[in-house]
């Protein structure tokens, strides 16, 4: 396997990685599907939409977000927002990664 | 948007009716959010088939939307094709078995070509009606039963890795695999091929051997069905024993079970008069049935030792 498409796919599953992570960082406040997309991306993390809204419903599924329709607007729109469970699982999830980068600085140096 | 409204139905046709609506009323918020962010208030037909060729075929869409969905569960892959493999096996013996025994009767239709090449075509239409029907209740199975629950790896700890087996437990996966393979080819000839046992029956009698007695054909098969019920079980003893890789307790257990309904058939076949024709000697079929009552309590007696011996741990 050529060397880029080694990084390309390893670049990818650490993004994988964290995405679950980075989507609950950015629905502390509520969000639809397009503001959130936008969000992520100037802020630098490109996801794909097919990507990101499967992955809501997933998250609404396993309770770590809630979900409202707001229809007073031109169109309805599903609004997604971190859930009581969401924000203790994303604790926990902020406090591993902040070990795992502690322990891979450590073996850096 | 025509166009849209044609790429929300395609999707719409492919997902689980179950939520569908929701998942459709959400993904024309986010395209028509996509629409009107790139081109404005009033894309055209260009524009918005654009944002749609972003998103992908409708199946790929309707597929992450979906979850994925499998005919029959991972966790069923393996006895899945394990069942598959031994079925296709024996009917492929059962039919090779009733070719023989024609072949050998001379109740065949005469061409030994052809008739060797129904045995391919006969074993290949039989192996699909029954792919079906293990296909169709491994889907039930999948559907209803979650493959998780079925996980006995999911807690192991190595608590759970059990003794190793002592000299009475020891168990031949060889023997246990021929065990069934035999054992279910008896079963599909005894029952679903009773013309291939009258057959034989017929060109024993046509050796112009005299046997004194012939067989009762109806009264064979009535203990044929009983006899089935009892091989299905040391089917099952087989089974065990391949899974557990050893005869502990309960499967010996099991066995002479088995042992002992075999041995109280085989009697009352041997001292049944209405099955036989003639005089009730010890030759011919009653010769055999003389021999299994002769062997059968000697290994019934051998297997209760064993289970009776005192474990060593």
């Amino acid at each position: 396997m050529a060397k880029q498409d080694l990084l390309d796919n390893m670049t990818q599953e650490l993004r994988r990685g964290t995405l679950v992570m980075i989507v609950l960082i950015n629905l502390k406040d509520k969000e639809y599907g397009y503001s959130l997309i936008s969000k992520l991306n100037d802020s630098g993390v490109e996801i794909e939409q097919n990507t990101l809204y499967p992955l809501l419903r997933r998250l609404e599924k396993q309770e770590l977000l809630t979900s409202s329709w707001d229809t007073t607007e031109s169109r309805p729109r599903k609004y997604y927002q971190i859930s009581p469970l969401g924000e203790e699982v994303l604790e926990s999830i902020l406090t591993e990664w902040q070990h795992t980068n502690q322990r891979i600085n450590d073996m850096l140096l | 948007m025509k166009i849209l409204e044609q790429y929300l139905y395609a999707i719409k046709r492919k997902l689980p009716k179950k939520g569908s609506d929701e998942v459709i009323m959400e993904l024309r918020s986010l395209l028509m959010d996509n629409i009107e962010n790139t081109y404005g208030d009033n894309p055209s037909e260009k524009d918005v088939k654009s944002i749609i060729s972003e998103f992908g075929p409708p199946s790929n869409v309707a597929k992450e939307y979906g979850g994925n969905i499998y005919i029959i569960a991972p966790e069923f892959t393996d006895i899945y094709k394990m069942i598959i493999k031994i079925v296709v096996a024996c009917l492929f013996g059962a039919f090779v078995i009733a070719f023989a025994v024609q072949l050998i009767a001379g109740t065949g239709d005469g061409n030994i070509a052809l008739q060797g090449l129904k045995v391919l075509s006969n074993t290949f239409t039989a192996s699909i009606s029954s792919i079906g029907m293990i296909t169709l209740i491994f889907m039930i199975i999948s559907r209803y039963v979650d493959g998780d629950e079925l996980d006995i790896a999911k807690d192991w700890t190595p608590d759970d890795l059990p003794e190793l087996p002592e000299d009475n437990e020891k168990v031949s996966m060889a023997e246990s695999i021929a065990a069934i393979v035999f054992t279910t080819l008896a079963i599909i000839l005894f029952n679903a091929f009773p013309q291939v046992i009258e057959g034989f029956i017929e060109f024993v009698e046509n050796t112009g051997v005299d046997w004194g007695h012939t067989l009762v054909i109806d009264r064979l098969f009535s203990y044929i069905r009983i006899l089935s019920i009892i091989w299905v079980i040391e089917i099952c003893y087989s089974i065990l024993t391949l899974i557990y890789g050893r005869i502990t307790k309960p499967i010996r257990a099991i066995h002479l079970i088995t042992l002992a309904a075999n041995f109280f058939i085989t009697l009352i076949m041997f001292r049944d008069a209405s099955l036989y024709v003639g005089e009730m000697n010890l030759f011919g079929f009653r010769g055999i049935l003389m021999i299994t009552l002769i062997f059968g309590p000697i290994d019934f007696l051998s297997n209760l030792a064993k289970m009776l011996k005192p474990s060593s741990r």
